[in-house]
């Protein structure tokens, strides 16, 4: 009995000195709006933008955050170095809708202020994001979703292609809900 | 002061130290990136499959609404698990207001839903663990001493009352209560945690990883101490702590359109003076396969040990499950969910008492298919219609149907009903227990059978109030009882004799006064009637009845002051439970004798989180009374009452 609790503790003290030197993930509450940072550069792969929205063939990804300026930072740190096929990935940290984002994401429930920037991206090479629920006014290309304690996300499809998108079918296939034209309010 | 707790204090101190060390050292390796930093950098090393399974476990987020199904579900969320500073599983199974929970000792629990809670008697209630069944063929039973899921893991339990037959099979007939563990994508990092308090002390420490892309890995040790419970009887002379490990681990991937999952556990408890030894192990695999057309397949095999050595008895039981299940669209309104499965257990019980089997050995088999359709009869009306055909090695064939409607006049608004039939069915020691000159073995002993009627309401009446109320009427028919082979003459006979009515509401909900506090509600009463058929009798005395209070009622308040600090208090009712009255020979004295008495208590905790990743909490337990009783039945375990008891956690996530 003795000699198993023994064994913990050496498995214990092990482990608990073996963290230290690992890169772990912190409990903060922000986790959701970490994982949302997260997915904008991961969606990048499953989408096809068309030629005009770049400058040049490797010109950058450029990945803009609205009015979030910390999360901004800390998706630069994450992503340093990283590239969508040939494009450096290179993350903006924005007040306002910009011609130059390839991703415009609007955190937050403010369908006003994301009103205005979908209005200014519409019919843009932009893949826009926002918090706000896909038949909301004011939402984006992408909608995320909290459900059942997971960040998940819904796809107007429709509104993609306005903006001269296409979206892989492995992309839908992981929203939760799709919509596509007609089906707006 | 046992020699256990001096060595977790020991582990205390060491831990501290530890962390002292670790902390400084994480500290300089990340300096230059942002609070948040390493945690993107780590996400970013996930899929995007993964990243769509990580848990979210913040504070502020309100529960989420229930799925919309036509049943009485109550769900537990890692959130609650948190707060709710339980140490083990059935503690945290207090939480459901729709279960009744009794601790018998330090080691184990008797729980079930709407009635028949005994050891003896609660063999109703499905248990699965991630989809593996911990029901044990023995005697219907779950030996909850024998079964540990590290809390931390837990991402959330869903407890159904009412039949589950058509979707979860034979033996789903009050509850199932449905364990679901956290996708190892959402156990990133290292989590550890130490307690120890007046009854007590624990360890747990999860490290979880990824596989660049491909797959998340998480692996786990714990243990745990707890000490004697009182005994009630002066010449219980039993001494109950009980101790235990467990290990396991699991491995969750994805490519393309397919996804899987690997897990396994090892275990090992002992009561003291072995008086109780329990240990063994499983394994899972689960492979899901996401088609073109919106379509799924899974399917999952496992394999479980579980041994048991208690006093004059040894129990070897391992079991082999295999199953798989297809869910499509059919039209724009229909969707539909099939399957089978196939079990073996392998059981051999060998005893020492005059109670015994002939053959020590049996392997019994377990077969069944099913289709359950979901049909959008409008736009906010749903029909649920489904059946399960189920064969079983000592009973034979058994049709589980159900019939489910859901309305939803408009959003967080669900009125259902229900009707359904489930079957218990037999166990071996039903079917095979013998004790010569006794008890003679009941080869013919069939399945229990239940129709069930049901109807709910589950919603949200105003902004920040939600309510569910769920009634039920239970018919049982063919329930087990004890009679005479031949009339007044030993021995005696398992047989069908015994019929019940059963019926109950069960109401729960929650209000928001503000922001930062949340209040909860729940209640469940429960009234029955047993009868038996025309010259019947059952010699036990509504054994297989169970011992039921006719009401519980549980409030609990959850305060956040401030990000860093909770205040959570529970306050619980169980009223008292008297005898069965059945036979009308046993004088009226004896059948209003309260068996167990009312009790009433109320647990505190105090929650805080001193720095990024580390959380501290102080845990008061059954604080009004120095001790209570919450089972009596001396035929089972000597009964015992459970101390007040508090308890210091430390958590550290890094």
């Amino acid at each position: 009995m003795l000699r198993r609790w023994r064994t913990g503790i050496v498995i214990f003290a092990a482990i608990t000195a073996f963290s230290a030197f690992t890169p772990a993930m912190s409990a903060g509450v922000a986790l959701d709006r970490e994982i949302k940072g997260t997915f904008l550069y991961k969606f990048a792969p499953f989408v096809t933008w068309p030629d005009s929205a770049f400058a040049a063939p490797n010109a950058p990804l450029v990945i803009c955050i609205l009015g979030d300026p910390g999360l901004a930072d800390s998706l630069q740190g994450a992503i340093a170095g990283q590239h969508d096929g040939n494009r450096p990935l290179v993350i903006r940290a924005v007040s306002r809708a910009s011609a130059d984002c390839q991703v415009l994401y609007v955190p937050g429930q403010d369908a006003s202020s994301a009103a205005a920037a979908m209005a200014a991206a519409k019919g843009r090479p932009v893949l826009t994001v926002t918090d706000l629920p896909v038949d909301a006014a004011g939402h984006g290309v992408i909608c995320f979703v909290i459900d059942q304690g997971h960040v998940r996300f819904d796809i107007d499809n429709a509104a993609a292609a306005e903006n001269g998108l296409t979206l892989s079918s492995k992309l839908l296939g992981l929203a939760r809900v799709v919509i596509t034209k007609g089906a707006l309010p | 002061m046992s020699r256990y707790r001096l060595w977790f204090w020991g582990c205390f101190v060491l831990f501290f130290a530890g962390l002292a060390v670790a902390s400084q050292l994480a500290l300089a390796l990340v300096a230059e990136a942002d609070e948040v930093g390493p945690s993107m950098t780590q996400l970013g090393q996930l899929s995007i499959e993964q990243l769509e399974n990580v848990e979210i476990t913040s504070v502020a987020k309100r529960p989420q609404p229930l799925s919309q199904a036509a049943a009485a579900v109550f769900v537990i969320t890692a959130e609650d698990i948190r707060r709710s500073g339980a140490t083990s599983l059935p503690e945290v199974l207090r939480l459901a207001p729709n279960l009744e929970v009794a601790r018998i000792n330090a080691f184990t629990y008797t729980i079930s839903a709407r009635g028949f809670n005994s050891p003896e008697s609660s063999n109703k209630l499905l248990v699965l663990i991630d989809g593996r069944s911990v029901y044990s063929p023995l005697g219907g039973t779950i030996f909850w001493q024998g079964i540990d899921v590290p809390l931390a893991d837990i991402e959330r339990i869903e407890v159904i009352s009412g039949p589950g037959g058509t979707l979860y099979g034979a033996n789903a007939v009050n509850g199932v209560v449905n364990i679901i563990t956290k996708s190892s994508a959402g156990t990133q990092g290292l989590l550890a945690s130490m307690g120890a308090g007046s009854e007590d002390s624990g360890m747990y420490v999860r490290y979880g990883g990824a596989l660049q892309g491909f797959a998340t890995y998480r692996a786990y040790v714990k243990a745990f101490h707890r000490d004697d419970t009182d005994p009630v009887s002066a010449l219980d002379m039993t001494q109950d702590s009980f101790s235990g490990a467990q290990a396991g681990f699991r491995l969750d991937g994805g490519v393309g359109r397919e996804t899987f999952t690997v897990q396994g556990d090892l275990f090992g408890n002992r009561v003291k003076d072995s008086y109780e030894k329990l240990w063994g192990g499983d394994m899972l695999a689960r492979w899901g396969h996401a088609f073109d057309d919106g379509s799924s397949l899974s399917v999952q095999a496992y394999w479980d040990k579980s041994d048991r050595d208690a006093v004059l008895l040894q129990d070897r039981l391992q079991t082999y499950d295999l199953q798989a299940q297809h869910t499509f669209s059919l039209g724009a309104s229909q969707q539909i969910v099939w399957g089978g499965e196939f079990r073996v257990w392998r059981e051999a019980l060998f005893s020492q008492s005059p109670f015994h089997f002939l053959n020590p050995s049996a392997t019994l088999t377990l077969g069944n298919a099913f289709a359950q359709d979901d049909i959008a009869l409008s736009e906010n009306l749903k029909l649920t219609v489904g059946t399960k055909a189920e064969y079983n090695s000592y009973s034979g064939l058994d049709v589980l149907p159900n019939v489910r409607v859901a309305w939803e006049p408009r959003k967080d608004t669900l009125f259902w009903a229900a009707i359904s039939r489930a079957v218990r069915t037999p166990s071996r020691i039903d079917r095979e227990l013998i004790a010569p000159g006794i008890l003679i073995a009941a080869p013919h002993f069939g399945s229990e059978q239940l129709t069930a009627f049901e109807a709910g309401y589950r919603g949200e009446i105003l902004s920040k109030v939600s309510l569910s109320v769920s009634g039920y009427y239970n018919d049982y028919n063919d329930l087990r009882s004890d009679q005479y082979a031949v009339p007044d003459i030993f021995p005696v006979q398992l047989q069908n004799h015994l019929n019940a009515k059963t019926y109950g509401v069960e109401v729960w909900g929650t209000y928001s006064p503000a922001d930062w506090w949340r209040l909860r509600a729940g209640f469940n009463s429960f009234q029955r009637s047993l009868s038996l058929d025309p010259q019947a009798t059952d010699l036990t005395e509504t054994q297989t009845a169970g011992q039921d209070p006719p009401y519980q009622a549980q409030l609990r308040s959850e305060m956040n002051f401030g990000s860093d600090w909770e205040l959570d208090l529970d306050l619980r009712n169980v009223a008292h439970v008297k005898t069965p009255a059945l036979v009308s020979f046993v004088p009226q004295i004896y059948r209003t004798v309260a068996v167990t008495p009312s009790y009433t208590e109320a647990d505190a905790r105090v929650g805080w989180r001193f720095a990024s990743g580390l959380e501290l909490s102080l845990d008061g337990i059954n604080l009004l009374h120095s001790r209570h009783l919450e089972f009596n039945d001396p035929s089972s375990y000597p009964p015992r009452s459970i101390q007040r008891s508090v308890f210091v956690t430390l958590k550290a996530a890094l």
